[in-house]
């Protein structure tokens, strides 16, 4: 019998068997059976170490067994702990232990604890010299458990802090091809879990830490530093007393002289974490305040550094004061009670506006801890004592000529703002008087666009105050008159810009938005009126509407008052223009040229995108019957001299077709589940409109508008019908005729809405345009298309306007058509293959980089092709390919480096300047390729790169540099 | 001419003073014009050096001080080009190494036809003399670059910030 041979071997095999039965079916087993089979394999354990691996086996499957009767979990493991040497045994089966050990634990833990500290010795003897980090996860995992779950150390705090510690600062490099995918962070992370969950291990611990914080090693301090952040969360006062003085020290000198930000912030951190900590722990007991002392000597060594604000140490010396009062208010209190006094002190002594600029820095970083704390305390409060001095100081700064301490002081007063209760009514008036001098009176850009900025975080907290002072204002500039010609004229010009973006800017919440956009369109109105009625300002007043627009979305009370208000009107304008111009045939009003109606397209459509689906379908039961019947009951003002009809013949109505423009800003805009009233008479219009009209502005829209609709249109015969319909209008005017033009145009939208909505009809039309590469006159348009197709585009087919835009549809687009294009490139005649590599290119172009990188080496050989093509935007779009690809992926980039050496250089001697940037860019990129690679190229590569160094134009210098520097 | 490498010794100046840096220049129109040519002027170069390191700090030549653009001159149609630094205090033992790593970046990143002359501000160093014709001489530059430890060190002050 097996079990009893002499030989040891066969014994072992015969063990083995029973083991392997037993792990398949532990869970049959009963009571008595279990202990017959613990009994024997427990006696196995003294047997030749051939057996032992086997024997473990077993007992592993035992410990999983639910009936395993009190007393044998404990009896196994003084077997294991007396009879085996686990080090001396092989990885798997020192795992096997490990397992067996954390089997017990999750199921008889209180026969375990019953062994007292003799289970912690046993294990501790068990993991004493293990290096496999495989097992020393499960090992950190079991010594958390056995801390966590309370079982008794006993007298081997010590021990158990020694086994584990020797393993600190982990110091692991996974082999490469490494199956088990164990990062050294991993082990990091399971050895900080054990050193930082308990207190036990503090006097062990800390001293340890401050070694090797003072190493030389980075990962060590790194380390160090994160291990002590986590103990901070457990630790007390009384395990960190003794060890206070030289952590600070430690810090402090790391802080002061480190070269790397790493450091940096995880001291900080620290700090925080040790202040936190202590403060904490204050509130709970009533011996000396440690906290106290601490922030004293912390106060001590880092004071009189603010004092000298020009030196390096200055801002180290901030930053640690901030890391140690952002841990609690209490830490607060005490260090501003010091520092705040002292910094507006400071402020006063130095006169240098740079130096005064740290200062109040520094003075903001303080003054935004206090916002994380919310209100200003009545009593305690440092700052509300200082608030007369803060305020004078952060205003004389708000009137220092220099612009860098201007841009501080808006800052400062933002974040003075937001504290509530800090700035009283005569304090806020001033506020707001000198927020509108900054923005229309200060010279420096940069200033007034930060005081806008701020006028519109403010304006929700004060509305009151800002739309009874500010906006008044505002207006007020707005329509004064003209003054003068010249430079005047020109100063008055920029101050009414101004005005326009401050209006909007304040525009933050609801009750000024109703104060604002009146103005804005009374402006609008005025400006069309006017007898030199000029585009730029028109253009400005959209661009100010549709800032306000974005900015009351999201309230839905504002949405919908900005919707009623401002749609009605433009739209009223923009046919009353058209009407004049269709009876009068005047010039050409501005309100209808292109610009102005393109810049209004975004405010119409951010006003309709987020309505909620009720008002907008009353919006639509209103603007869609204005378009289609000339029905204009609904519009302001509306007694009109003909009738609207933007569908209608004639030659007199070019001027109304236009305003097409803004219908598809309505319509294309609506939420899906709208139902748009005569929707099939509406495509039919717009179908016909954009394969008829002349004018590439209506036409164009006409198609955008249709593509708009299509897109969303819920699929079914309808949607086949008006499909079918517009590909019969198509194709003839495709074929020949003088409307070749505008029938792209309508292919490549009406292309666009089905391949982002997965339409079967979509792939029938990408291979009409991939024919249409082939064809000389249409090819270098269609191939532009294929950028339209990728791109996003801002007006319409995009998610913020909800159209149906499945996810990948660019990867899709990529897999179904590239091999198309890679074909017809190979068959294609000389004369018109740039068209089908500008076409990939363009596709190549908008694909995510990841995955661009791993279908990009099929491809390589064409885009070196691409490369010797003589079409600049081809060179330009394949060179931009081509860059991340020479990062991401050196490996196969590195098969071609003589090819890509030799272009790249070529094409440093372009004629277009983007062409050598991008050109010197990817030579730089270059260098991330294998070194041994580069080795033979680079004589020839600097040399090379000296000419470009004297190029005419700066910008291609600087890459040059930057490239030949690298090399 | 070979400094203490960074670390070995105590810092000679712990607590410089520090100025601020100044902002990327700003791309003009004319710049982006592919027709004008733009000659090379002080800013330029200046822009090529004031971000070397300082072989002790973790700090820029501009933030210490010691590259300004004003003791930058160039000639681009004379093919000249000046740069006077002055090392933060008169005994500082890098003042070689810091006008080493000048002239190696301004000869890596300037056109063959320029010819180089960096020096120490007068007056701000107490070896001036010496550390002048150190730079000056060329020979010396070309042998101090064989030695590859040496060319280490500049490397490392003229790598880019991480």
């Amino acid at each position: 019998f097996c079990l009893e041979n002499t030989d040891p071997r066969t014994r072992g095999r015969g063990i083995q068997l029973l083991s392997q039965v037993l792990l398949q079916c532990y869970s049959l087993l009963q009571e008595k059976e279990v202990l017959h089979l613990v009994l024997f394999y427990e006696s196995r354990l003294q047997d030749h170490h051939l057996v032992i691996p086997s024997v473990l086996q077993g007992l592993r499957a035992l410990s999983m067994c639910e009936v395993l009767s009190p007393g044998l979990a404990v009896s196994v493991l003084k077997a294991i702990f007396q009879e085996v040497h686990v080090q001396s045994l092989m990885q798997l089966d020192r795992h096997t232990v490990y397992s067996i050990i954390t089997n017990f634990m999750s199921t008889r833990e209180e026969e375990l604890k019953g062994l007292g500290a003799d289970f912690t010795f046993g294990f501790i003897q068990v993991m004493d010299g293990e290096k496999d980090p495989r097992n020393l996860l499960v090992a950190f995992q079991i010594v958390r458990d056995l801390i966590a779950k309370d079982y008794a150390l006993g007298p081997f705090v010590e021990e158990l802090f020694e086994v584990t510690s020797c393993y600190f600062p982990v110091d692991f490099t996974p082999p490469p091809n490494d199956p088990h995918g164990i990062q050294r962070e991993d082990l990091i992370l399971s050895l900080r879990a054990v050193l930082a969950s308990t207190p036990q291990f503090a006097e062990f611990l800390l001293p340890l830490l401050i070694e090797k914080l003072d190493s030389e090693l980075q990962s060590a301090k790194l380390d160090s530093l994160q291990t002590l952040t986590a103990c901070c969360a457990i630790y007390g006062q009384k395990e960190l007393q003794e060890f206070l003085p030289s952590l600070w020290s430690s810090l402090r000198r790391e802080v002061f002289q480190t070269a790397s930000e790493k450091i940096e912030t995880e001291c900080l951190a620290a700090l925080h974490a040790l202040s936190a900590c202590l403060s904490r722990s204050v509130l709970s007991s009533d011996s000396e305040d440690l906290l106290d002392s601490f922030l004293s000597s912390i106060l001590q060594d880092c004071r009189h550094h603010l004092c000298e604000p020009d030196m390096k140490l200055v801002w180290p010396s901030a930053k640690l004061l901030q890391a140690a009062a952002g841990a609690s208010l209490r830490t607060y209190h005490r260090i501003t009670r010091s520092v705040l006094p002292l910094l507006l002190e400071q402020y006063t002594k130095h006169t240098q506006s740079s130096q005064r600029r740290t200062i109040l820095e520094m003075l903001l970083g303080f003054l935004e801890l206090q916002q994380k704390w919310g209100h200003v305390e009545e009593d305690e409060s440092t700052l509300l004592s200082l608030q007369a001095p803060v305020c004078s100081v952060v205003f004389s700064a708000l009137t220092d000529p220099s612009v860098q301490l201007q841009l501080v002081g808006i800052k400062a007063l933002t974040v003075l703002g937001s504290l509530q209760g800090f700035l009283s009514s005569s304090d806020l008036e001033l506020v707001v008087d000198h927020l509108i001098r900054l923005t229309l009176h200060e010279e420096d850009s940069q200033s007034s666009e930060a005081a806008m900025e701020a006028a519109g975080s403010l304006a929700p907290t004060y509305p009151k105050v800002f739309s009874g002072r500010m906006v008044p204002r505002l207006e007020e500039e707005l329509q004064s008159g003209r003054a003068g010609k010249g430079e005047s004229y020109q100063n008055h010009r920029s101050l009414q810009q101004r005005c326009l973006q401050a209006l909007a800017a304040v525009s933050t919440h609801t009750s000024i938005v109703r104060e604002t956009v009146p103005v804005l369109l009374q402006h609008l109105q005025k400006v069309q009126k006017g007898t030199e009625a000029r585009t730029q300002d028109m253009v400005s007043v959209c661009q100010s509407l549709h800032r306000v627009a974005l900015q009351c979305q999201q309230d839905a009370e504002g949405c919908w008052y900005f919707h009623q208000t401002v749609v009605p009107c433009l739209l009223a304008m923009a046919v009353q223009a058209a009407m004049q111009e269709s009876t009068h045939t005047l010039p050409s009003k501005a309100l209808l040229e292109e610009e102005v109606l393109a810049a209004m397209i975004p405010v119409i459509s951010a006003a309709t995108t987020h309505l909620s689906p009720e008002l907008a379908a009353q919006s639509v039961s209103h603007v869609v019957p204005l378009f289609l019947d000339g029905e204009v009951s609904f519009l302001p003002q509306n007694s009109f001299p003909c009738s609207f009809q933007p569908f209608g013949d004639g030659e007199c109505l070019e001027a109304q077709r236009r305003l097409v423009a803004l219908l598809m800003a309505f319509v294309c805009s609506l939420p899906r589940d709208v139902a748009i009233p005569q929707q099939e008479w509406l495509l039919r219009e717009l179908l016909a409109l954009s394969c008829s009209c002349n004018c590439p502005f209506t036409a164009t829209t006409a198609a955008k508008c249709f593509a708009g609709l299509v897109n969303k249109h819920p699929a079914g015969q309808q949607l086949d019908e008006i499909l079918q319909l517009a590909v019969n209008r198509m194709e003839p005017s495709l074929a020949e005729g003088p409307r070749r033009t505008q029938a792209l145009t309508l292919l490549l939208w009406v292309t666009k809405a089905l391949v982002l909505r997965y339409h079967p009809l979509s792939s029938c039309l990408t291979d009409k345009l991939l024919g249409l590469l082939g064809d000389t006159e249409l090819g270098p348009a269609a191939a532009d298309g294929f950028s339209l197709l990728m791109a996003e585009s801002p007006d319409v087919l995009h998610k913020g306007c909800h159209a149906d835009v499945r996810i990948m549809f660019r990867q899709r687009f990529f897999t179904d058509n590239v091999p198309k294009l890679v074909q017809g490139f190979h068959g294609a005649g000389p004369d018109v293959k740039a068209n089908y590599l500008k076409g990939l290119s363009h596709v190549l172009n908008h694909l995510p980089k990841p995955v661009l990188v791993t279908e990009l080496p099929t491809l390589l050989s064409l885009l070196l092709e691409a490369l010797s093509c003589s079409d600049r935007v081809v060179q330009l779009s394949t060179l931009s390919c081509l860059h991340p690809l020479l990062l991401e992926a050196p490996q196969i980039m590195s098969l071609h480096v003589d090819t890509l050496v030799t272009k790249f250089l070529n094409l440093t001697s372009s004629p277009t300047m983007a062409v050598r940037i991008a050109a010197l860019r990817c030579a730089h990129a270059l260098t991330s390729l294998p070194t041994t690679v580069l080795l033979p190229y680079k004589g020839r590569v600097i040399r090379a790169l000296a000419k470009p160094l004297d190029d005419k134009k700066r910008l291609v210098r600087k890459e040059a540099v930057a490239a030949r520097g690298e090399w | 001419m070979v400094g203490p490498g960074p670390g070995a010794a105590p810092l000679e100046n712990a607590n410089p003073l520090i100025y601020r840096r100044s902002g990327e220049r700003p791309v003009t129109a004319r710049e982006e014009d592919d027709e004008l040519p733009d000659a090379i002027d002080d800013r330029e170069i200046f822009d090529l050096i004031r971000s070397i390191n300082d072989p002790e700090h973790p700090l820029t030549l501009e933030e210490l001080n010691v590259v300004e653009q004003v003791r930058v001159k160039v000639n681009d149609a004379e093919s000249t080009v000046s740069v006077e630094f002055t090392p933060t205090i008169p005994h500082c033992s890098m003042a070689t190494l810091i006008g080493l790593s000048i002239k190696v970046k301004l000869l890596r990143s300037l056109p063959d036809r320029f010819k180089l002359d960096v020096h120490i501000t007068p007056g701000t160093h107490a070896s001036e003399h010496a550390v002048n014709k150190q730079l000056a001489d060329k020979e010396r530059v070309a042998a101090a670059l064989e030695n590859s430890h040496l060319l280490e060190v500049v490397n490392q002050c003229l790598s880019a910030r991480s």
